[in-house]
């Protein structure tokens, strides 16, 4: 293994193994340092794929007790009992997958002759990356540039321990044994609503505690109401607005004191959902001079992605854009853009999509109506739900609604949020729409197949315009 | 066939004019050199004529509507038998200057639908370049031509952030010609037109900080003046010095010879003439008077091309006098009379108020003995005339009564030092007292 590289990148997930692909196909000798076991970070082992892999076997169950209504009969599945969760089933179903997956980045680095060098990475000056590996053996590598991409960590509370067994982190809840009778969550954004979706409906007794006055604060307030009304059937009780004073294990069970009462609510586990921290300490960003905010993440360049320190670049968890691997990704491969020296837009982060894959899933791109109203913008709203819609009733998959702000002058899409199961995908529309910056005459002009879910959209469109067809 | 009359370019910064009045209708006979419409644009107020004869066939601009230069606005079928035109809007021809001052899209066009629009050529020729759909929306209403504006997008396509700061840019001065360092200068200051707008919440008449207000919308040509001289100011550095002058010798050599002037020209002999060919000789003298400032360089101007301020009703305009060292002086005098009559009469070309390289202001008019005029850009000197007075000057060590007047230099400090300055006010001074030319 040589010691000397074109381009270093620490760690190995969305933003990291993408960025080694991606310098590795532009004629980089690339060297990928990752210090656990498996390829792919956060989204990949404990992220993305094996949560989506649980909410998936969550809505086959749900479905299986419809099944007869659609005509599909299955002996017994009628009697009380005759549908049950194989939970150990659905483990293994996730860790299938995520082996599968993992295997596949294995194969990339591969393909692609990067050097995945396993240790713990960190900054050892200018152009030098010192690595320690698992025996604690430490050996030095150059590098002409360096990408950081260490991702992030679940973030703790100063007077909540999360000890794993009880308390659990979104690390932890993934390697439960079996289905909680009962469930505290501490936090309702994307990863607390997701989870409650999960266990809601694998029969846990579900309770969200959130400090906001919506679920899901980064939305916007319409999805929050209409997500919370759908996992209130869902098993899910959610308090907003709420303090939780301490969260303990006590004899097997977990008591949650809210401020203002005096006895504790009690739930078999609890899950501490609260955000996920910048991973910046350790990695030897001081040898270089490069300096964290006050929150931990690293100050870089927006139009090139640099950090303060020569030919060192940042992307992904670590740096203060939106937390998301798909950000990370594309964040990933402009900065390997900017060091082979291709000219390059800036990431408009406003056609950025969030997605949250509860059910409904909710997918949103651009402003919030609460934002433009604050910001006093002059705006139109089309919105259209999906029980107007036909295919959404063939597939038993009414729930929610398309929203779309546009500019009043332009008609410029300044946001859109959508609720429904399928709504992930439906964003994409927007994704590509927004970056092209069309405005609300091209998308209504443009033809949706029929029947399809995302005739909705183009009704929704109509309506910001001032006249939905179907409804 | 069928010609298309397009909006003229009416001088460097002129992006846009107001089509005042159509002297034909659609279907009339138009002579070529007949006139066919009237513009009134920052600059100058003129009638347009017909480039070829024919049938009249289509109307592209209604009266009162504000028009990109270049783009049709009329077509004029040479067969005589007004047949439709070939091309209903040709694009706008690569003009050499950004355009800019954002226009209210003309409201009498756009409710026409059903004819193209003078904005339809715009947005056709802005289909050719890499843009959004947004871009080329936000285009249209501000009547842009997108192949001005550079994109940052993939490929050089053109984004929304492009065109804001484009028309941010534009907004903040008026003229293509300025160096950049001064647009840059410039864009950084935010007029508050929010708060103007709002002092009498619309209304013609209101109270304003308890003061009883008229509000009366400026002119193009004011709102182009306005920018010009702020944007001037904050371009160049300004100092004036001034001189006294004896112009008794000037004042009798006029006395004696405008009657036979006037009967050989055929017009009335000015003082302004004097000044001018004062001020060549100065410029011979003192050449970096005649320059202009270009990024890291200066650009001395071989041609020296005198615009000669002209107070008008409803505004001020500069003629300029192309090639003056090349010129008699009868024929500075005659060239001076021409360009004057035609700005009095709204006939001033494009090409009259293009090009000058050093202005002279004469704001000696009502009594005013020393100004302190402001550069007209991209020049670096600008030369003012004060009031004529008779005064007790001390001659031979005896006190006389002479003509005199006050002679100004305001200069661009960046490139123009005190001393060329004092050089180039003697020497006007001593062309002036010691008149060698013949008049007539």
């Amino acid at each position: 293994m040589s010691t000397s590289y074109d381009l270093v990148v620490i760690g190995s997930g969305p933003a990291g193994y993408v960025a080694a692909i991606h310098g590795a196909q532009s004629g980089l000798k690339t060297a990928l340092i990752e210090k656990k076991e498996w390829l792919g970070g956060t989204c990949l082992n404990v992220g993305c794929i094996p949560t989506k892999a649980m909410l998936h076997s969550a809505s086959m169950f749900d479905k299986a007790s419809k099944l007869a209504s659609y005509g599909v009969k299955i002996e017994g599945a009628d009697k009380p009992g005759g549908i049950k969760l194989d939970f150990p089933q659905v483990n293994t179903r996730k860790d299938e997958i995520v082996k599968h997956v993992n295997g596949g980045v294995a194969f990339l680095m591969k393909k692609n002759k990067i050097d995945v060098i396993r240790g713990m990475g960190r900054l050892a000056g200018t152009g030098s990356v010192e690595v320690t590996a698992a025996d604690g053996s430490k050996s030095k590598i150059q590098a002409k540039n360096i990408i950081l991409a260490t991702g992030s960590k679940v973030r703790e509370l100063p007077h909540i321990k999360i000890d794993g067994k009880d308390i659990l982190s979104s690390d932890h809840i993934l390697y439960l044994d079996k289905v909680p009778e009962s469930l505290a969550i501490l936090g309702g954004g994307v990863v607390g609503s997701e989870f409650a979706s999960c266990f809601g409906r694998f029969g846990s007794k579900v309770a969200i505690f959130e400090m906001s006055d919506q679920l899901v604060p980064s939305e916007d307030f319409e999805t929050a109401a209409e997500l919370a009304k759908a996992l209130k059937k869902q098993n899910v009780e959610i308090f907003t607005s709420i303090k939780v004073k301490s969260i303990t294990a006590k004899g097997g069970k977990v008591e949650v004191l809210v401020e203002g009462e005096s006895a504790p609510r009690v739930y078999e586990k609890a899950l501490i959902s609260v955000g996920r921290a910048p991973v910046t300490e350790d990695i030897g960003l001081e040898t270089v001079g490069i300096k964290p905010d006050a929150r931990g993440f690293i100050p870089v360049d927006l139009k090139t992605y640099k950090t303060t320190a020569a030919n060192v670049y940042a992307v992904g968890d670590i740096i203060p854009t939106p937390q998301l691997a798909h950000t990370a990704s594309a964040e990933a491969m402009f900065a390997v853009d900017i060091v082979t020296g291709k000219k390059r837009s800036p990431i408009n982060y406003l056609t950025n999509p969030g997605a949250i894959y509860t059910y409904p899933e909710v997918a949103s791109i651009g402003h919030r109506e609460q934002d433009l109203k604050k910001e006093g913008r002059e705006y139109s709203v089309g919105k259209f739900p999906f029980s107007a819609i036909a295919k959404a009733r063939i597939e038993d998959a009414s729930d929610g609604f398309v929203k779309i702000l546009t500019d009043k002058k332009y008609g410029e899409i300044l946001g859109v949020h959508i609720v429904h199961a399928k709504a992930t995908e439906l964003i994409a529309e927007f994704s590509l729409g927004n970056n092209l910056e069309m405005t609300i005459d091209e998308l209504a002009h443009t033809i949706h197949p029929h029947p399809t879910i995302s005739e909705t959209i183009l009704e929704a469109a109509h309506a910001a315009k001032g006249h939905a067809i179907h409804i | 066939m069928a010609t298309n009359v397009l909006m003229p370019q009416m001088g460097e910064s002129i992006n846009e004019g107001t089509l005042t009045k159509w002297h034909k209708k659609v279907g009339d006979k138009v002579q070529r050199e007949e006139i066919l419409f009237e513009i009134s644009t920052d600059k100058v107020d003129t009638e347009i004529p017909s480039p070829v004869s024919g049938v009249l066939v289509q109307v592209l601009a209604n009266e009162g509507s504000v028009v990109a230069v270049n783009s049709v606005v009329a077509v004029v079928d040479e067969s005589g038998v007004g047949a439709s035109p070939s091309t209903p809007a040709a694009k706008p021809a690569a003009a050499p200057e950004p355009v800019a001052a954002p226009a209210p899209a003309p409201a009498a066009v756009a409710s026409a639908p059903l004819a193209p629009s003078a904005n339809d050529a715009v947005e056709e020729s802005n289909r050719a370049v890499k843009s959004s759909p947004l871009v080329r929306k936000i285009a249209a209403e501000h009547n842009i031509d997108l192949s001005k504006v550079a994109g940052s997008g993939e490929n050089g396509r053109i984004n929304k952030q492009d065109l804001v700061s484009y028309i941010e840019a534009a907004k903040s001065t008026g003229s293509g010609l300025v160096a950049s360092a001064a647009q840059a200068a410039f864009s950084a200051v935010k007029t508050a037109p929010g708060a103007a707008i709002d002092s009498t919440g619309g209304q013609i008449s209101g109270t304003v900080d308890g003061v009883r207000v008229e509000r009366v919308p400026m002119t193009q040509m004011r709102k182009k003046i306005a920018e010009h001289m702020v944007m001037s100011k904050r371009t160049s550095p300004h100092v004036t010095s001034v001189i006294e002058i004896d112009l008794q010798k000037i004042v009798d050599l006029r006395g004696k010879f405008k009657d036979k002037f006037e009967s050989l020209h055929g017009f009335k002999l000015s003082f302004m003439p004097f000044f001018m060919h004062a001020a060549l000789e100065g410029i011979k003298a003192v050449p970096i008077v005649n320059a202009s400032v270009d990024g890291d360089a200066i650009l001395y101007k071989k041609d020296v091309n005198l615009g000669i301020a002209v107070a008008l009703d409803w505004g001020l305009i500069v003629p300029v006098i192309k090639n003056s060292t090349e010129r008699s002086f009868v024929g500075l005098a005659r060239e001076l009379e021409n360009l004057a009559s035609k700005a009095r009469n709204k006939k001033l070309a494009p090409d009259d108020v293009k090009g000058g390289t050093f202005s002279i202001s004469n704001f000696g008019g009502f009594g005013t003995i020393i100004g302190q005029p402001i550069i007209n850009q991209p020049q670096v000197a600008i030369m003012g005339i004060g009031a004529m007075v008779k005064k007790p000057v001390v001659v031979n060590d005896a006190i006389a009564i002479r003509t005199t007047c006050h002679v100004v230099l305001s200069f661009d400090h960046r490139v123009i030092d005190g001393s060329d300055s004092g050089k180039f006010l003697s020497t006007v001074k001593n062309t002036l007292e010691n008149w060698a030319l013949p008049v007539v």
